[in-house]
């Protein structure tokens, strides 16, 4: 008869109760779920940019302007995955976190920088019109926090 | 939310940091559990002392449950960690030479490091000849390159199986407390068998 030390029992007991509930939370769906969300919030906002008569993709340097036009392509192919795996999530992981800042920021320049109608810019009767102001875009540029690296490891 | 260096929530530079603060806390607990001591590591070959799958395997299901539970508390993201990529037949052969150089040495390369701190000339000696390993292994690599060719991606247990984390990690809790009171069987009855045959010799 095996006898069981009270540390053991209880870090027995606690490892089950942690895996019993994972598995009631089931955080794979939830994950999936999440980044599901995330897509479609991106698809909204890509969404207001292109149907905007500003040309917001100015604004962005020559990657940031690649990375837009490969997620645009990919969320016109994009299904939603059934199941959790690693690789597929991985992927989608770093997909929407590298480009979530960019999208954010050409929404929100296109918010700030929409044009008001004409009859309200032209000024009665001025000879020289003053040039518009120059629309500025939002302060902070778009500084994706997320880093991944491939070349990490044990 | 983490992992917080690749959420830019802490610098990058500090993840090093902490995990060499870890590294010195890992270390420090294999030497108080006994592990600076090549008998009680190769031991285990004897099947005589357990002691190294208990202490490596608790630490593995604890991890395991602990990434789990903060994942589906929504603390983690598990598709963030880095999982090395299967390479199965290099594992197999790079996993049957450590073991052979394990029994033949007294140690494995953390408990090397360990015993060399703690001043143990043979754990010395054994870390120099895990350097040239390193060199003899590295410098004609091209030999056995292919071996590294058509790598498998992450190979995980839940997908193998079809099973949820949370199911896998329930039968890997299960799976080490049945390891342990198979060891625990299996030690008493060598040991019994020792003490009987030192009797009679």
């Amino acid at each position: 008869m095996f006898r069981l030390r009270k540390t053991i029992l209880v870090g027995l007991i606690l490892l089950l109760a942690g895996s019993v509930a994972v598995a009631l939370a089931n955080p794979e769906q939830r994950a999936l779920r999440s980044y599901n969300a995330r897509l479609e919030a991106l698809k909204a906002e890509l969404k207001v940019v292109k149907n905007s008569k500003v040309d917001a993709m100015q604004m962005l340097d020559e990657s940031d302007r690649e990375t837009v036009k490969s997620v645009e392509e990919f969320l016109q192919t994009y299904e939603t995955p059934q199941t959790y795996r690693y690789e597929t999530m991985r992927d989608l992981a770093i997909l929407v976190l590298s480009t979530e800042p960019v999208v954010n920021y050409l929404s929100m320049a296109v918010r700030t920088a929409l044009p008001a109608p004409k009859e309200e810019l032209a000024p009665p009767k001025a000879a020289v019109q003053p040039p518009p102001p120059p629309v500025a875009p939002p302060a902070s540029a778009p500084i994706p926090s997320f880093k991944i690296g491939e070349d990490e490891g044990c | 939310m983490g992992p917080l260096d690749k959420l830019g929530l802490i610098p990058e530079w500090y993840g090093m940091e902490i995990a060499v603060l870890a590294g010195f806390f890992f270390g420090l607990a294999l030497e108080r559990a006994g592990f600076a001591d090549p008998r009680k590591l190769v031991n285990i070959f004897y099947l005589r002392d357990f002691a190294v799958l208990r202490v490596m395997f608790t630490a593995i299901v604890t991890c395991a449950v602990g990434l789990g539970v903060l994942w589906a508390a929504g603390l983690y993201r598990m598709e963030l960690i880095y999982i090395l990529p299967t390479k199965l037949t290099a594992q197999i052969i790079g996993g049957f030479i450590i073991g052979v150089g394990f029994v033949v040495g007294g140690y494995c390369p953390t408990t090397s490091v360990v015993a060399a701190v703690t001043g143990r000339l043979d754990a010395v000696v054994f870390l120099l000849g895990m350097c040239l390993g390193v060199v003899g292994f590295f410098v004609p690599f091209r030999l056995w390159s292919g071996l590294y060719e058509g790598v498998q991606g992450q190979i995980l247990v839940p997908e193998v199986l079809g099973l949820s984390w949370g199911v896998t990690l329930l039968l890997i809790v299960v799976m080490a407390a049945c390891m342990f009171m198979v060891a625990a069987w299996v030690e008493k009855k060598i040991n019994k068998e020792d003490v009987f045959a030192q009797a009679s010799g």
